[in-house]
Parts: C-alpha cells; structure tokens; sequence
C-alpha cells in the first residue's frame, strides 16, 4: 500500500514536472532557432598582402576576387591585367590587354563578369572578365602529382591547383574574352560608360571627354539556318542639359536599361528617361550631397535600380525611383533617398555591392571599411586596413563569405560570415522602405519569382492579421456565448440546462479543418451572394427579440403569468426566424435604396454615393447612444410620469415608445450618414472595403462558432459559481431574474467571465485551420470585414514546408512562431491570474 | 417516569387566547406544501400580529424556514413546489394566478441565516431595492441609506466608508447591513430566517437588541433555533414539529406555561 503510493506519489511528480519541463523546452527550442536571426556579422582578417605590380594610386578599372577566393585580379589604367594568389600575393600571371588604342574607361563589372572598356578614340568594346574553375584528377597531369597534403596549392600553367577537402584538385584560372569594337559615334576619349543586357538586346551608354553622351542599343541576332550572327547597333545622342561645372563624370544605367543616372562630381545627378533609345528625355535634376562635399564614389546595388552613393564627408546612402501619386516629373517617377547608412566622417573612397544580396562595402580614406546590408541599415562589418591607406578598391566576394580591398600596394582579404544581414527588429517590426515602394512600409512577402528579390519580412501584416481574427471572431462570438450563458445559468429551466450545455460543449469538439472547409466552400460562396441579408440580420434579428419582448408585455396580467413558462420559451424562439425572414425583405430593399441595387459593386467603390456605408456604421452608434441617452434623461421623467399608470397602459405606452425609438434611431443615422457624405467622407477604403470572397466577416463567423463552446463554457461555470445566498437575497428584495443577473450575478462573476473571454481569445489567437482556409491568406493590413488577411499561425502553416532549413525565412517563421506562443501564454497566464483572484473573491463571498 | 417524550402527532393547532385579537399583517389559511411527492408543510393556519416580533421555533427541518419562504415565494425557485391554501399579506392574496411576485417581494423583506451582502460598496447594498425600482435621485437614495443604516444600528460604524465595500465588514456588521437592506425597501412584514446562527454571542446580542428596537415600526416573522433568543426578543412564540403548526401564543405563556406537554419538552430542552 506504502509502496504503491509512493510510486503514483513519483509518477505524478514526474509527470507534473516533465509537462512543465516539455513547455519550456519549446520555447528554449524556438528561442535557439531564432537568436541567430539577430547575431551580428562576423569577420577576421585572413592576410594582408604588398601585391607591388597591382599597386595603384588611383581606383583600378577593374578589381575582383573568384568563388574561392583563391586568386584576385586588377585591370590597371595601363590596360593590364594583373591576377595573384590571395594566400601568399604572389602574381600568377600580367597580361597587357589593351594598348592601342588606350583604355581610358571601364563600367562596373557585372556578377557574371561582363563588362565594356570605353577608349580614348571613342570606340567601345564588350567584354568579360571571369575565373572559371575546372575539376581533374590528381593523375591525369604530371604535374599535378606535386600536390600533397601538406603542399595543397601548387601553381600549373597559368592555373592555381587547389587540392580540396574531398581530395579533389581544383583549377582556377582567368579567363578574358573582348568583343569587337563598336563606334557609337563619339570620337573623343570614352570618360565613362555602363551596360546593361536584357534578353538579346544590349543597353550602352557612354560619356565622351567633351561631355557628350551617346546610348546604343545593340541586338545581336543568330540565323538559325546559317549560324550567321548579325549585331545591330543603333546609336542615339542623350542631350544633358548643360552646367557651368564641366562634362559629367560617372554614367549608371539601370537594371531593364531604360533609366540613364549622369553624375558631376559636385553631387549633381541627372536623371534621363531612355525607355525610348531614340527619342532620350531629362526627367529630372537633383543633388546627391546637399551642396556639402562632392561626390566621391557610386555603384549599383544587385538589381540595379538602388545607387549608392558615398561623398567626400563620408556620407554613404541609397536612392532609387519611387512613384508617388504628386510627381512632377514627366515620367511620374521620382529619385528619393530611401537610406543613410553611414554618417559624416572620412571620405568615401570605394564602393563595393555583393551580387548575391543587398550588402553594399564602403571603404574610406582613413583605410576603414565598413559593410552594410541597404534595406535594413545594419552594419554588418566594421574594420580596417592595416596601415590607415586610402582604400582604392574593394570588392565583396561572389559567396559573400570574404571581402577583399586595396589600399595603395597592399591587398587585406577577410574572412566574413553574413547570416541573417538582412534581418533586425527594426527590419522585422518597424516600417521598411522596400525597393521600388513609395514610402517605408510593413510587408511580408517572403518568396518572390526572381533572383534580386528581396525578401520582406515585415512582421505587422501578420500580426495585424492575427488581431483582425480575433476581433472580428470574438466581436462575433464573445457577446453570443456570454450572453447564451447568462441565459442558461438564470433563466432557463435547470431540467434544460445540463443538455443544452452539453450540446454546446460537444459544438468544441468540432474539428476546425472541417469548420474552415465549410466556411471556404459553403458559407463563403453563400454570403457572397446574400451580402445585403447578412448585413440586415444584424439589424433585424435584434429587433425581432425586442419586438417580441414589447408584444409579450402588452398581453393582458393573467395571460402573462400563465404563459410565462414554455409558452415565452418558444415564442422567444420564435423570434430567430422571424428576425432572418425579415432580413431577406429588409436586405435587398435597402441594398436598392441605398447601394444602387448591389452592394458588392458599391463596396468596390464603382457607384453610388457613401450615404448606405455609413448608415451602416451609424445605426448601431445612433441605438447605443439613443439607449443610453434614453436611460439617463428621459428615463427618470418618464418613471415619475408613469407611476400612476397600470400595467397594460405601460407597456403600450413602453411598445409605442419602441417603434418611435426605432424610427428615430434611424432617422438620426440616416441624416447623419447625408451630412457626413455632404462632407465627403466615405467609410470606403477603411471599414469597408472591396468584397473579397473569403474575408473577416465569414471568419468572424466560423471562427467564433469555434470559440463559443469554451468561452460558453467557462463563462456559464464562473455565472454558476455565484453563490445562490446572493441570488436569493437580490429576489427577496423584488428584483426580476434579469435585474438580479445583471446586478448580481454578472458583476460578481465578472472576472470569470472576463477570464472565460481571455481564453477564448487565446483560442482564437492560436486558429490555424479555419484562418487557413476561410481567408484569401493575403497579408494586407486593413480592418474592413470584406477583405482577407493572413495571420501568424496560418502564415506558418502555409509557409514552413517550402522554407529553407536555417534560412532567414526558415528562422522568421520561426520567430512568428515565437510570437504566437508568447500571445497565448501572456494571454492565458493573465486568464489564469484573474481566474485565482475570482476563485480567492468567490471564496470570501 | 415523566420522561418518556410526548411525540404523538397533533392534528390541530393550539392556540393561545388573545392571539386571535391581534391586528395580523400576515395571515395564512391552511398553507400546504408539497416538495415533490414529499409534504413539507400541513395545513399551517396563524396570523402574524401587526408591529410585533413573532418568533418561529422547532427542531430542525421541521418546516419553519420552508415556512418563512413561502411568504415572500422564494419557494418557487425550487424544483416541483406544490402548494395549497393561501396567504394574506394585509388581506391580499400572495398565491393567485394574477399575482406579480416582484411586486409581492418588494413589499416583503428578508435576512438569512449566513450574511450575504452583494459584492459592491456598502452605499449599494442598502439602496439595492430603490436601484431595482430605477431610482437615480441621488438625494432620494443618501437619505434612505441613511435612515436604513440608522435604523440598523449601523449608520455611525460605516458613515465614513459607504463606498467601500461591503464584503469588508465583520460578520455581525454584514447581517446588520443585510437587515438595513431589508428594511430600506420599507417592507410591510421582515422575514428573519436564524439571523443569528452564524454570528458570535456579541455580534448576536447587537442582532437582538436591534430586533427590540424594530418592533413597533416592523411587523417581524423571525424563525430560529435559539430558545433564549426566542424567549428574550419576541413577543409571540409559534413552536412548529414535523410540518405543523403546534402551538402559538405570546412568548411569556409559551415557555412558562405551555398548554401542550410536546411544546413544554421542546422548550425545556428535553427534546429537539
């Protein structure tokens, strides 16, 4: 007997504990996923290097690193190309490329490589520069048998053979390919020029010594039956409008090609529409330093479409085109600065962008070197050259695990690791300006169609989301589960009360998939097609009870006592469908008065005048202010007036009342709704908005269908738990059933109720599958009932299986999944908290 | 060898001479009462003098509290409650198919055994029957809170705190609120229902004292378990056993010289 109740003593123990202990260890388990999220860049620096043959005062024309970051290379202004071993800075090869005519200008390399060399006879050629990697065996080469473990790298031909960790041995190289060259008309020395490929068609512009600029579409066409290749050039002067300052020193052409950005070096930037090559037009004219310093150094982030700009006050920011509505430019796009990453110091000396993300490197002349990620503003890396040289190039490697920058004769290369640049609690939870929108915004758009997308995990639009569900699931569902309890726990017959409440907790085990699937396929489609109903049965379906209460009291004393048991029961019941049939009249006719005969055409802002919306909105404001005005000022006059009279005189007087509140209710609303369409508002756009099939109305429906059981549940204990002493005092004193629940009974159980409505709450916070299914999973951030949203735990379920373990993605899903547990558990845990407090007051009681 | 209890079952009230005389506030004409197939109450005629404490007594679950709240109705919150026979509160009839129980209760003022002030401020216990009649005058309500409290000994305890709340209260001073708030209604006969079962010997004798002061203004049907109480505070004494009435008369003649051995027994002690 001792023994087996020591063993339930410890199998309870360890069942209490391991529950706690499980709970714990999912949170330690989401809080492991997502820390990292927010770990900071890391980085050391691998070596620095004297590489004398690339040495360069002046920025190089060209400077990069390969995938391994086994060799890096410089194309100098002489025109040659130096390539050197990163670990040891030895040259691996010099290659003069070009010497006549003379190179007098480079664009900013692409990732792949590509690039065009403008002349000093004005020509132009495209080309690239690129590593490329081949794989052999370690016997196929005689040489190639030098390698040995301890003797990994050897160098073979022009080529640096690694041995890599699977054994492999790995042969990287520079490969150069150059175009012919091409005349675009310019004769002086090409200044500066960029590229920009789409499909076959091939975007250049460049800039002569004299300031003019040319833009050429180049076209290269392959026969398929001769293999012959035709290249059409057509080429097109771009007239600047011209500054006293001199000729423009730095030409950007956007990703698609069809925006020119010139820059001078005093921070004026011109912007020039080139959608059409032959007919090129000034946009627009700004400043890109604020009339302080000049302009030291720019370059495309990936995409091409965000510049970044540094100056010489060490100011380095991002601009790109937005749209909004009051541009004044001709093509109705205006350049904005959407980022300050850096503020004043020494001047911006190099820029570098990666070309697998939004990083941007900035080197300054001080010899620092600072990494940022654009979007979010995080400053990834901070360090410096040794030395304290201006730094002259830099360039982040193409796996973004390195960064490499010259500073006179010396070459530094580091060793980074970026996880999550992209991701802050600024970027998760603040506003963010995105490229390409008008202002910041809070956007959750995780997976995109192209390579340069950007992934925006903004987290608002989801946990709005959630908010809205349960808002409108609890507006819906609170109100009827409280008041269904006060119902069965003091007024209905106590044989009547165990089933019914049964029933309503057997509604709880309804699976939720089964809920949201009837909620996407059968009520969805319904409501849509019913909208003016719907809306009508929240006016008729209450009138229809109070109606029939007005009714009940005009029947004569002794018929009223007499029936006052299951006779009031059914006709009470009765009420429900002579309130829905009353909505199929009502609806419709005040869809033709008032929303031009369909509604959902209205809600889409396509006709009709905004008077129907806001009545609407008025006639439940008008009623509750009517209700109260009605109990504070004309109540006590009317109750001093009314003393005398007798029963049947009352409630005629109290029915005749009714239908006069109801025409003055509506009469109010109604004039208010003209005078406020008079003003001009109109509820569309906010509460109301376009129709959306599966939107907040039918989860607010369904949804709260899911959370009455529990909150009907609860609440009915906490009504039932008053003890019956106090009940019975308040109907000893001549109060009615009503009058004792509402000043008794609720008060003193309201912190049950109150607890019984946070778990609901918690229930509907937590809802996937009716969310999931009854929403159109859109994550927009609009309260009107019509439209769709996407909350936390939908957005997981939907999103989890296609997200890549230990990505960004991955570990944001995580952390919405972070959110969602802390909701609930705040939200239960104050439940709880209230739950002990009513349970001590109960006690006392 | 007298004391072999009396139990034979009586089957007609004794009624003291001069109870009759009196002016009743209440009367009540062969009350019957059935819980179910169960008869509680047997033809259970008295009337209950006008202005005067008539005290209910009786061994336990002999019917005096199911008695008591078949005055003010409360009964019929309970499952399958039959009755028979009538009530006269001052000559209307309480049971009658066009009766308003709400009505008839506000004319009816009960305590109850355990003290059972609402959860709100002291002010809104006692002006709770003028707040469900839908009185707001502000000044109506302080007076009749004041004269309430006044008249239930307890204005100059609570004077500077009626809106704290009642539940803060000692034991006696909540059945003495309750009582405030019985008599703010201005009730025309007081249920007391054992006001005193729950409350220590003080908080008791300040219950009884209060009853002393009541009658006259009050017409007050008091059951309890108490025989001193019962001998100290009435003025008229019913014994009741098994669902009937036995015997009423004035306090005085019904413990010092019972007409009934059964009654005499019960008072004495020697059963109950």
């Amino acid at each position: 007997m001792r023994l087996a109740e020591a063993v339930a003593r410890l199998c309870i123990s360890i069942g209490g504990a391991g529950t706690i202990a499980a709970v714990a260890l999912i949170f330690v388990f989401l809080v492991w996923v997502v820390v990292p999220l927010f770990g900071g860049a890391g980085h050391e620096l691998r070596n620095q290097k004297t590489v004398a043959s690339a040495a360069a005062s002046a920025p190089p024309f060209a400077f990069g690193v390969d995938e391994y970051r086994d060799l890096g290379f410089v194309l100098k202004h002489d025109g040659t190309l130096v390539t050197w071993r990163t670990d040891d800075g030895k040259v691996l090869d010099t290659r003069a490329l070009f010497t006549v005519p003379r190179l007098n200008s480079v664009s900013t390399r692409s990732p792949d490589g590509d690039l065009a060399f403008g002349f000093d006879d004005g020509s132009v050629r495209l080309g690239r520069i690129s590593f490329h990697a081949t794989y052999a065996d370690m016997t196929s080469r005689p040489e190639l048998a030098e390698v040995t473990a301890d003797r990994p790298v050897i160098v073979a031909g022009g080529q640096l053979a690694r041995r890599t960790q699977e054994g492999q041995l790995r042969l990287t190289g520079i490969a150069v390919s150059i175009d012919e060259p091409v005349q675009l008309g310019l004769t002086a020395p090409i200044t500066a020029l960029d590229v920009s490929s789409h499909r076959d068609t091939t975007k250049v512009v460049a800039l002569d010594a004299r300031g003019e600029i040319a833009a050429a579409r180049i076209e290269t066409r392959e026969n398929l039956m001769t293999g012959e290749v035709t290249v059409d050039i057509r080429s097109h002067s771009v007239p600047l409008r011209p500054r006293a300052t001199g000729p423009p020193t730095r030409l950007f052409l956007t990703g698609p090609g069809d925006v020119l950005l010139v820059t001078w070096d005093d921070g004026i930037l011109q912007r020039h529409d080139l959608r059409d090559v032959e007919a090129p037009r000034l946009a627009e004219e700004f400043d890109l330093v604020d009339g302080e310093g000049s302009l030291t150094a720019a370059a495309f982030l990936i995409g091409k479409t965000t510049l970044i700009t540094g100056d010489s006050r060490g100011r380095v920011r991002g601009w790109f085109g937005t749209k909004p509505a009051e541009a004044e430019t001709p093509d109705g796009i205006r350049f904005v600065r959407t980022h300050d990453l850096d503020a004043e110091g020494p001047a911006v000396t190099a820029l570098a962008s990666s070309s697998r993300s939004r990083v941007v490197s900035a080197g300054f002349a001080d010899g620092s070197v600072k990494t940022f990620h654009v979007t979010s503003h995080k400053l990834l890396i901070d360090t410096a050259v040794e030395g304290g040289e201006p730094i002259t190039a830099l360039v982040i490697a193409p796996k973004e695990d390195g960064l490499m920058a010259q500073a006179g004769a010396h070459v530094a290369a580091w060793n980074i690791t970026l996880e999550h640049p992209e991701a802050s609690l600024s970027a998760l939870f603040a506003p963010v300006w995105y490229e390409g929108y008008d202002q910041p915004r809070h956007v959750w758009q995780s997976t995109g169609g192209t390579d340069d997308f950007e992934p925006k995990l903004g987290f608002w639009p989801l946990i709005f989301g959630t908010l809205k569900a349960t808002f409108y699931s609890m507006l819906f569902g609170a109100p009827l589960a409280i008041l269904a309890a006060i119902f069965t726990s003091e007024f209905l017959h106590k044989r009547l009360k165990g089933p019914l409440k049964s029933i309503t907790e057997m509604m709880a085990s309804l699976p939720s998939v089964v809920l949201g699937f009837i909620a996407a396929i059968v009520i969805a489609p319904y409501v849509q097609g019913l909208v003016s109903t719907v809306l009508a049965l929240f006016f008729t379906v209450p009138c229809a009870f109070l109606l029939g209460a007005h009714l009940w009291q005009l029947l004569p004393q002794n018929a009223y006592v007499r029936l006052s048991g299951a006779p009031r029961f059914v006709a009470m019941g009765a009420c429900l469908p002579v309130g829905v049939l009353a909505a199929f009249a009502v609806g419709p006719f005040f869809e033709r008065t008032f929303f031009d005969g369909d509604i959902i055409a209205w809600l889409a802002g396509a006709q009709g005048d905004s008077v129907g919306g806001w009545l609407l909105l008025l006639i439940p404001v008008t009623a509750l202010l009517y209700v109260f005005a009605a109990s504070r000022f004309v109540g006590p006059w009317l109750r001093s007036m009314s003393a005398g009279w007798n029963r049947p005189q009352a409630a005629r007087f109290e029915f005749a009342r009714f239908g006069a509140s109801l025409v003055l209710v509506f009469a109010t609303a109604l004039g208010a709704a003209h005078v406020l369409d008079g003003v001009g508002f109109d509820p569309r756009g906010g509460v109301f908005d376009t129709y959306v099939q599966r939107n907040a109305l039918i989860v607010g429906f369904v949804m709260g269908f899911a959370i009455i059981p529990i909150v009907y549940t609860l609440a009915e204990d906490a009504l039932s738990s008053v003890p019956a002493h106090l009940r019975l005092a308040s109907l000893g004193a001549g109060a009615t059933l009503w009058q004792t629940a509402m000043r008794v009974v609720v008060p003193t159980a309201m912190s049950g109720l109150f607890s019984a409505v946070m778990i609901g709450l918690g229930r509907a916070v937590g809802e996937t599958m009716i969310v999931l299914m009854a929403t159109g999973n859109t994550p927009i951030m609009s309260w009107s009932v019509f439209d769709g949203f996407r909350t936390l735990s939908a957005n997981i379920a939907v999103e989890l299986p296609e997200a890549v373990r230990d990505s960004t993605h991955y570990r944001a899903l995580f952390l919405a999944a972070l959110c969602l547990f802390a909701l609930t558990f705040v939200l239960n845990t104050f439940a709880e908290l209230v739950r002990q407090r009513f349970r001590k007051r109960a006690y006392q009681l | 060898m007298t004391n072999t209890f009396r139990v034979q079952m009586p089957h007609k009230t004794e009624v003291h001479a001069g109870v009759l005389e009196e002016d009743p506030v209440l009367d009540i004409e062969g009350f019957q009462l059935w819980y179910g197939s169960k008869q509680a109450l047997f033809d259970v005629s008295m009337r209950i003098p006008r202005g005067k404490v008539t005290a209910l007594i009786g061994p336990s679950g002999c019917g005096k509290s199911t008695l008591l709240r078949s005055v003010n109705r409360l009964n019929d919150l309970v499952e399958s409650v039959r009755i028979e026979g009538n009530m006269l509160l001052n000559e209307d009839a309480i049971y009658g198919p066009g009766v308003d129980v709400i009505e008839l209760r506000k004319r009816i003022g009960m305590v109850f055994q355990k003290p059972n002030p609402f959860p709100m401020s002291i002010f809104e216990n006692v002006v709770y029957s003028l707040r469900i009649d839908g009185e707001r005058d502000r000044r109506v309500l302080a007076e009749s809170c004041e004269r309430s409290l006044r008249g239930a000994g307890l204005w100059d305890e609570v004077k500077s705190r009626l809106s704290e709340s009642a539940l803060q209260l000692s034991g006696g001073q909540q059945q003495r609120l309750c009582i405030a708030r019985a008599i703010a209604a201005e009730p025309e006969v007081l249920l007391l229902d054992e006001p005193c079962s729950a409350l220590d010997p003080i908080a008791t004798g300040r219950i009884e004292d209060l009853i002393e002061e009541l009658k006259g203004s009050y017409s007050i049907l008091m059951v309890t378990h108490n025989m001193q109480q019962a001998s100290r505070a009435s003025d008229f004494t019913a014994f009741m056993y098994l669902g009937r009435i036995v015997e009423f008369g004035r306090t005085n003649d019904m413990f010092m010289t019972p007409h009934l051995g059964q009654t005499e027994d019960y008072v004495t002690g020697r059963f109950g």
